[in-house]
């Protein structure tokens, strides 16, 4: 089972679109699902992602013109309960251990924020967590050279393979992460 | 034939079975020499061995293996079963024959000879277990490299290949999900396979199926996945199935030697359906097979495919089945029987629109799985080639052939899509034989498709035929001959129901008489399909015996509008040739009578004949004929010798001749007593044959000449004169007896040479 993991496309504010390299690999029919960890901005990006996959789960960033995403989410995806949130609530952005007690709290196994446009993949205290970047290669307040990324994770039973793609110098890289559920 | 044959052959069946579970231990010569002989001689011969008389296998029919193997004592019939089919001399050729006669409905070795006719094995038995052992491993080998889990950890791949959503043609995810794609599409087709058959709706099965199918379809690249496909398929597992089903069971109770273990081991099932499906896709490949391309070679040039008249299904000939579909229709169906290939054709019913189904799904959906099954097998032996199929087809489309000549374009349609119930599907076996080699197989008899709203009386020129078949019913004739002299005098019997596209003889030859004669031939007719029903025949189908119902009342109503109108339109059609006939009749008379001739008695007489017609047809003289009271009317005396003036039986022709040459009419209408009209005609030259003999066709009746004999007061002869004969007796005499002849009226003769 694919899903798909992206955010932050701030598109039309501080992007136009999702790079073109990246369209070219997202065809719809492969892809069951989409965990979007927020800032779209505006409603043309979720029907983009609609039309990607008819299962989209987006959670509001500090951004997103649409009030009623909710803060956080868990997933059920296989095996696996996939927690969902955009990060700006957490302080400080991106920090660990502040993940690690969101991750607590909504008590799964994969966490997935964002906020920071960076991509992080790491395994802490037996726990995934993922931050997939910014589709788009969005600007960050601290940041500006992005490099743009999504994730697509690959569920199967207790494992997930996620594999990064990264658009670097106009190429898109790929990378394998592997996560066994203990 | 086919039926004394066809019992031969079951007893025959019977005895073997009995001498094998007598003989279980002895040799096979003796078995194979009992069956010779059985062959050769018609009656049935207990043979010798049958010494330990195990009659308590009860009933020997084909359909009871269960009853044999329950019994203790049967305890090896499966192994003899195996025994009998395979391992005899020449068991191939019997095994085709047995197919053909549709012998191996209840084999449980049903799927092995299936093998054999699609020559996934070989007819050496020594090389059986290696042959299917090469089919099971080249599946097994098939699936595991087709069915790739990309997940697996591949080295060596890039990972800007191996990912998920690499769209290279070389990534495994690509691969993946464009089999993924392709197992869509033959699910979609899977699950609804046989409907109405629970055993196809295991998820086990299905995924089996699909599996399957999956293979075959990357192993074919060019072909791919057809829809139609999966309906190939399914019998074979089912056969196969059922046999596996079998097998476990004889497991339980005897011992099973080794080669048929590993024949039928169940566990390769799936393998085994893999391989008879491949041999059989191999011959109906060409039947799928659309070549789309083509289209596209004439869109470059200025190609207008324009052909007037031409039928719609000749505008692209550019696909196998196609052609070999208009070849059905146009060669075979036309050879066979043109009426209803012009029907078809009329009605612009291209066979495309019914026949692809048919021939692709090798006649899947028409009948059900039994049936099905017994026709595959005749399909198969026959050979790799598939040949038969195309009779079958025109078998199947002649058994509806009444249906089809009755219905338009709609109902047509539906009921090809629809094939109605048969009873017998061996019928289309032995006729697709039959109309293959017309010369190495018994004509079978006409069957139809007789439905309700069928009218069996529509036909008129077969009233005197429930009499042939009745009288040789009883005979112990040879049946082919006793099916051709019925099949002779009914011609259309097995078409009850004709249009008047067909040949209008029917409404030719009795063109009066439909109203009073309308209900009893209807019922005199109803009774006939009951009477061929009676025939013997092998399969003792009941023909005709689908009765009556309300529905045929309104039917009958129907029909009685129709003809009626069909009347009118005749005897607006007669009048108008009988005026026209007048017309000519003055104009030649006006002018014989100007040129005085030698011999104008034979012209008077012609004209006058003439004149009868014309009468007839204008309806004045009306034609009935009551044969009964012929010989009365000879009897009389001559009491016409007074009554001069008019003694005719045109008393219109009387009333309305012309007045300034009376004598010569009246010299013409008595010429006319002995050369009247032409249905007369032949009965003037023989008056005995005419008083004897029954003639079926047309009714002669003088209404005018009762009333005339009524105007004059009643002669005593006349009186006893029945106004039906009177003319007919006048007429029949011959013109050699015009002196002597007993009939009174004859005496004018006289009475011209007395005028000069």
């Amino acid at each position: 089972m694919l899903v798909l993991v992206l955010g932050d496309l701030h598109i039309p504010h501080r992007c136009n679109s999702v790079p073109s390299r990246f369209k070219k690999l997202l065809v719809p029919g492969k892809i069951q699902h989409i965990l979007c960890t927020g800032n779209l901005c505006t409603k043309e990006s979720f029907d983009y992602l609609k039309t990607l996959a008819s299962d989209v789960h987006v959670v509001r960033g500090d951004f997103d013109e649409n009030m009623n995403y909710p803060e956080q989410k868990v997933v059920t995806v296989g095996q696996f309960r996939i927690g969902l949130c955009h990060g700006h609530q957490v302080v400080p952005w991106g920090d660990n251990e502040s993940l690690a007690m969101v991750q607590r709290q909504l008590d799964v196994d994969i966490l997935i924020s964002g906020h920071t446009h960076k991509f992080e993949a790491f395994e802490h205290e037996g726990k995934f967590y993922i931050n997939p970047g910014s589709a788009s290669g969005a600007y960050n307040a601290l940041d500006s050279n992005v490099v743009p990324s999504f994730v697509i994770l690959d569920i199967q039973q207790s494992t997930v393979v996620a594999y990064v793609y990264k658009l670097l110098n106009d190429d898109v890289k790929v990378e394998r992460i592997e996560y066994r559920k203990c | 034939m086919e039926t004394v044959l066809g019992k031969l052959r079951q007893s025959t069946s019977r005895i073997t079975r009995r001498a094998s579970l007598t003989g279980n231990g002895a040799p096979a010569v003796t078995k194979d020499e009992i069956i010779e002989t059985i062959d050769k001689f018609i009656p049935p011969v207990t043979p010798e061995s049958d010494n330990n008389n195990l009659k308590k296998a009860g009933s020997h029919d084909n359909g009871s293996p269960g009853s044999e193997s329950s019994s203790a004592s049967h305890a090896h019939s499966y192994s003899s079963e195996w025994e009998r089919l395979f391992m005899r001399q020449n068991y191939f050729k019997k095994l085709q024959e047995q197919g053909m006669d549709g012998n191996l409905r209840s084999s449980r070795f049903r799927s092995v000879c299936w093998k054999l006719y699609l020559k996934v094995l070989p007819e050496e038995k020594e090389n059986w277990s290696e042959h299917s052992l090469v089919w099971r491993k080249k599946y097994e080998d098939l699936k595991n490299k087709l069915i790739v889990n990309p997940r697996k950890e591949v080295e060596g791949i890039d990972l800007s290949l191996n990912n998920p959503l690499s769209q290279n043609n070389e990534s495994p995810w690509n691969k993946f999900f464009q089999d993924n794609e392709l197992r869509l599409t033959i699910k979609q087709d899977v699950i609804r396979t046989f409907p109405e058959l629970e055993f196809f709706k295991s998820e086990v099965l299905r995924e089996m199926m699909i599996d399957i199918l999956f293979c075959f379809s990357r192993e074919h690249y060019n072909l791919s996945y057809k829809q139609g496909m999966h309906e190939l398929l399914a019998p074979l597992i089912f056969v196969l199935h059922c046999d596996h089903q079998a097998f476990q069971h004889a497991c339980e109770i005897e011992s099973i030697q080794e080669l048929i273990k590993d024949i039928m081991n169940p566990s390769y099932l799936e393998h085994d359906a893999y391989a008879m499906f491949c041999q059989v896709l191999e011959t109906v490949e060409p039947w799928y097979m659309s070549k789309d391309f083509v289209i596209s070679q004439y869109r470059g040039k200025d190609f207008i495919n324009a052909q007037p008249f031409a039928k719609c299904q000749d505008l692209n000939p550019s696909n196998r089945i196609v052609t070999k579909l208009t070849r059905i229709q146009d060669y075979i169906l036309k050879k066979h029987d043109s009426e209803l290939h012009l029907h078809l054709e009329r009605l612009e019913i291209a066979p495309q629109i019914y026949g692809i189904r048919w021939i692709r799904l090798l006649f899947g959906r028409e009948f059900p799985m039994q049936d099905l099954l017994m026709l595959w097998d005749a399909i198969f032996a026959d050979g790799i080639g598939f040949d038969l199929v195309d009779y079958l087809f025109v078998s199947m489309l002649l058994y509806i052939r009444d249906l089809l000549l009755s219905s338009d374009y709609a109902t047509c349609l539906s009921t090809l899509m629809k094939f109605p119930p048969v009873p017998d599907v061996h019928y289309f076996i032995v006729k697709s034989l039959y109309l293959r080699e017309p010369n190495q197989y018994p004509r079978p008899p006409n069957y139809t498709y007789q439905t309700v709203n069928k009218i069996p009386g529509k036909t008129r020129n077969h009233k005197a035929s429930p009499n042939p078949p009745e009288g040789k019913r009883g005979s112990t004739a040879s049946l082919p001959v006793l099916e051709d002299t019925t099949l002779r005098q009914t011609p259309s019997a097995s078409s009850l129901a004709r249009l008047e596209t067909s040949s209008l003889r029917s409404y030719h030859s009795s063109p009066a008489g439909y109203s009073p004669g309308a209900i009893s031939e209807n019922e005199s007719l109803h009774s006939s399909p009951t009477k061929y029903s009676t025939l013997p025949n092998r399969s003792g189908r009941n023909r005709g015996g689908k009765k009556l119902t309300k529905m045929q009342e309104n039917d009958i109503q129907h029909h009685l509008s129709y003809l009626q109108g069909r009347l009118n339109e005749k005897e607006t059609m007669s009048r108008y040739c009988s005026s026209k006939l007048d017309v000519h009749i003055d104009r030649l008379q006006s002018e014989l009578q100007q040129i005085d001739m030698e011999q104008n008695e034979e012209i008077f007489l012609a004209l006058a004949g003439i004149k009868q017609v014309r009468d007839v047809l204008n309806g004045t003289l009306k034609f009935s004929q009551n044969l009964l009271d012929e010989d009365e009317i000879n009897i009389n005396d001559n009491h016409y010798k007074d009554d001069v003036v008019i003694m005719t039986p045109d008393s219109d022709i009387a009333m309305t001749a012309e007045h300034d040459n009376r004598r010569e009419l009246l010299r013409k209408r008595q010429k006319m007593f002995y050369q009247s009209s032409e249905e007369n005609s032949e009965n003037a030259e023989s008056p005995e044959s005419f008083n004897g003999v029954l003639r079926p066709r047309t009714e002669f009746e003088l209404d005018d000449y009762e009333k005339h004999s009524k105007l004059r007061g009643g002669n005593a002869a006349r009186g006893n004169m029945s106004e039906s004969t009177i003319s007919e007796s006048q007429t029949s005499l011959s013109s050699g007896n015009m002196v002597d002849s007993p009939n009174p009226l004859y005496c004018i003769e006289s009475w011209e040479e007395v005028d000069g």
